[in-house]
């Protein structure tokens, strides 16, 4: 098999229990600052932890700072602010708050970086950062300010340039870039043009590695234009996009086949995943690289079921690598 | 009732923290005491002292359910003072409306918290088992609201969609993974099947129990129909649905909330033929400007004229994430806009956009009252 096996995690992850329960505390005025980022960072450290254990190829932060994501950038992006309107997320039983783009974006790194783990830099190239593509991040938002679609999106694509290569500056090796709007529903022609035209804009100068992460999404008969997208990983929910729908796939990109459920409880069979892995590796070809993932941030599981699927997914690439 | 624009109530009220803390068995602040007396006289609670001695008594199973029944009189009294012809108990009973229902249900295993919004969590359940309804689950509401109130009862639960979409599907998916190796097809194939169970096993059997004590109105609440992808989902949910409720002698409404997209649910909806009622979401859409010549948030009312639905439509006119309680005259403008959408006034009635439990008691007041007094100014346009 010439195809370079990972596995690694995308978005957000559960908070545990204990960081819960230290939130709702927070929340309530029962526990100060001080005594929550001792409970975050006891959670983040047995996150990164667990990770490493499990060899994973990229460290992801667990996101334990984020409400969702996009509030980071409504928070460290000048021009936009957050409305009272919470937005369900997707066919989730989750919400995130809209952002309304009141100016032309202008990132304040200083804001953003205190969304990340310090610990996390210490991966190097191991560590990986997620964040919304721009065409999900201007959709995802509400518009008073910029004439056009074309000019919003476009003006978010530089400023989330300028975000990504803050990111690299740091010494990540993957940056995700999470795309849920585009093909969640069938888009127009011109969406998708102006998406990978964004896309492209905000990638064009990253060196290290670039995945596009398609959650909630059905990719069937858009390969083709999958291909222009400057990524070099392209990440599929198996749960939404059949393998018989992939049909055009670059084997020059990697694929990254999300066939760990984030949205069930039920504990995949790492012997089921690695067969799915093997049918895709099959379907596809001599595919450069292949990244057992979940199909979508594990956050909408509870924190244990969530560990359980992660321990399956290193399971898994062990089965495929002792297959081949 | 009134012949034109009837008030409703559409979900949930907040709890009070005298009745969280009391039915705890934790003990109550002298700030909630007062709470509970201020309401108690300012509604003209029949009784409330009784209320107040129950709070200062020493906690026992007896003690916390006279709290839990006090809450749901005090809240059907905010109700019928804030001028509402149509009321429920604003859900005191309940914990919440997902898990209220399935921890009542066989088959169901909760299995810990997923994030909600922001630091908001909730209980979530796996499907482990064949699902099997044992008991009636909002009958004891009902019949206590009926003893409290004179006015027209609709008893609100979660749909068949919302508890799929909201549970994760173990059993189902378990069942199917031997024959299926396609994720995609694995997960839909499971989704149907359990939507289908639910609506037979749960949601109807549910529905027999209550109107066959005297229901006569059931809102069918499905929050999560709002996010389905697609018109296969929706023709899913449509023959679900119809499973549940066909054969009835009973008037069902269908509540759906916080959509991208209403237009997208029509016409399929329609085949749900006895659902007589859309009670929506729109204030929240739409402007809070006096005088617009369009009200966007209202689309989609004149959509359903077009396609001449014939349908009732629960008007969302206040919003209920917003503190900021909306004048009796937008609530007016909003009902003559939607009413001349529409074509008949006949076929409109007044409620929030969605239940208002995230917001105090005294904003819910405040905005019930707003939406009665608008409702009466819009009567008088007709007048």
């Amino acid at each position: 098999m010439n195809t370079k096996l990972e596995t690694y995690l995308v978005g957000i992850q559960p908070r545990t229990e204990e960081l819960i329960a230290g939130t709702r505390d927070w929340d309530r005025k029962r526990i100060g600052d001080e005594e929550l980022d001792e409970l975050r960072n006891a959670a983040a450290a047995r996150d990164f932890s667990l990770q490493a254990k499990l060899n994973y190829s990229y460290i992801s932060d667990p996101m334990f700072y984020w409400q969702d994501l996009i509030r980071p950038f409504i928070d460290s992006l000048e021009g936009l602010d957050s409305g009272p309107q919470l937005t369900r997320w997707f066919d989730n039983n989750t919400f995130y708050r809209k952002p309304r783009i009141n100016a032309y974006p202008n990132i304040l790194h200083r804001k953003l970086l205190k969304y990340y783990f310090d610990r996390l830099w210490d991966f190097g190239a191991r560590a990986k950062v997620v964040i919304p593509a721009p065409y999900g991040l201007y959709t995802a938002s509400d518009n008073r300010y910029f004439p056009d679609r074309r000019s919003g999106i476009l003006s978010f694509a530089q400023e989330m340039e300028r975000v990504a290569l803050l990111l690299e500056e740091k010494g990540v090796g993957q940056i995700e870039f999470v795309e849920p709007f585009l093909f969640f529903r069938k888009p127009e022609q011109e969406d998708i043009e102006l998406a990978i035209d964004a896309f492209n804009l905000t990638t064009q100068r990253l060196k290290c590695e670039v995945m596009l992460h398609f959650p909630f999404s059905n990719l069937a008969g858009h390969f083709r234009e999958i291909l222009d997208f400057n990524a070099s990983v392209i990440g599929i929910d198996f749960f939404s996009t059949s393998l018989s729908d992939v049909t055009d796939f670059d084997t020059k990109k990697g694929i990254a086949a999300g066939c760990v459920d984030g949205r069930n409880s039920l504990p995949e069979d790492s012997g089921w995943v690695k067969s799915f892995v093997r049918s895709v590796i099959d379907r596809l070809g001599d595919v450069r690289q292949l990244a057992i993932i979940p199909n979508c941030d594990l956050e909408f599981l509870p924190r244990p079921i969530a560990e359980e699927k992660m321990k399956i997914m290193s399971e898994a690439k062990k089965k495929v690598e002792s297959d081949a | 009732m009134p012949e034109l624009f009837p008030c409703q109530e559409i979900g949930s009220m907040a709890k009070p923290n005298w009745r969280v803390l009391g039915y705890r068995g934790a003990p109550i602040t002298d700030e909630d005491f007062s709470e509970a007396k201020y309401w108690g006289r300012k509604l003209h609670v029949e009784g409330y002292e009784k209320l107040l001695e129950l709070l200062k008594s020493e906690d026992s199973p007896q003690v916390r359910e006279g709290i839990r029944q006090w809450s749901a009189i005090y809240a059907i009294r905010l109700q019928e003072a804030a001028g509402l012809d149509i009321v429920f108990d604003g859900e005191q009973w309940r914990t919440e409306m997902y898990e209220a229902l399935v921890r009542e249900v066989q088959g169901f295993q909760f299995v810990g918290h997923v994030r909600s919004w922001d630091n908001k969590y909730y209980r979530k359940a796996s499907v482990v088992d064949e699902i099997k309804w044992l008991k009636p689950i909002y009958l004891n509401e009902y019949q206590f609201t009926k003893e409290h109130t004179d006015r027209i009862v609709k008893v609100p639960f979660t749909g068949p969609y919302t508890v799929t979409d909201w549970s994760f599907n173990e059993y189902y998916q378990k069942k199917l993974m031997e024959s299926i190796a396609d994720p995609r097809e694995l997960r839909k194939k499971a989704y149907g099947d359990l939507l289908f169970e639910v609506s037979r096993k749960l949601i109807r059997p549910e529905i027999e129990s209550l109107v066959s004590n005297g229901v006569k109105w059931i809102q069918i609440d499905e929050p999560a129909l709002s996010t389905q992808p697609g018109k296969e989902q929706i023709s899913d949910f449509v023959s679900a649905i119809n499973e549940a409720i066909s054969g009835f002698d009973c008037k069902f409404s269908l509540h759906v909330c916080y959509s991208s997209d209403y237009e997208s649910l029509f016409p399929e909806l329609l085949e749900a033929k006895k659902i007589s009622q859309y009670a929506l979401e729109f204030a929240n859409r739409d402007s809070n400007k006096l005088g617009e010549q369009r009200r966007l948030g209202y689309d989609v009312v004149a959509h359903l004229n077009q396609l001449g639905a014939g349908k009732e439509i629960g008007l969302g006119v206040v919003d209920v994430h917003d503190d900021a309680v909306e004048p009796a005259a937008l609530v007016r403008e909003r009902i003559l806009h939607a009413a001349k959408l529409i074509g008949d006034p006949k076929l409109i009635y007044v409620n929030p956009d969605c239940g208002l439990r995230t917001r105090s008691w005294k904003v819910t007041y405040n905005k019930l009252l707003s939406m009665s007094k608008g409702a009466e100014m819009a009567r008088q346009s007709f007048a």
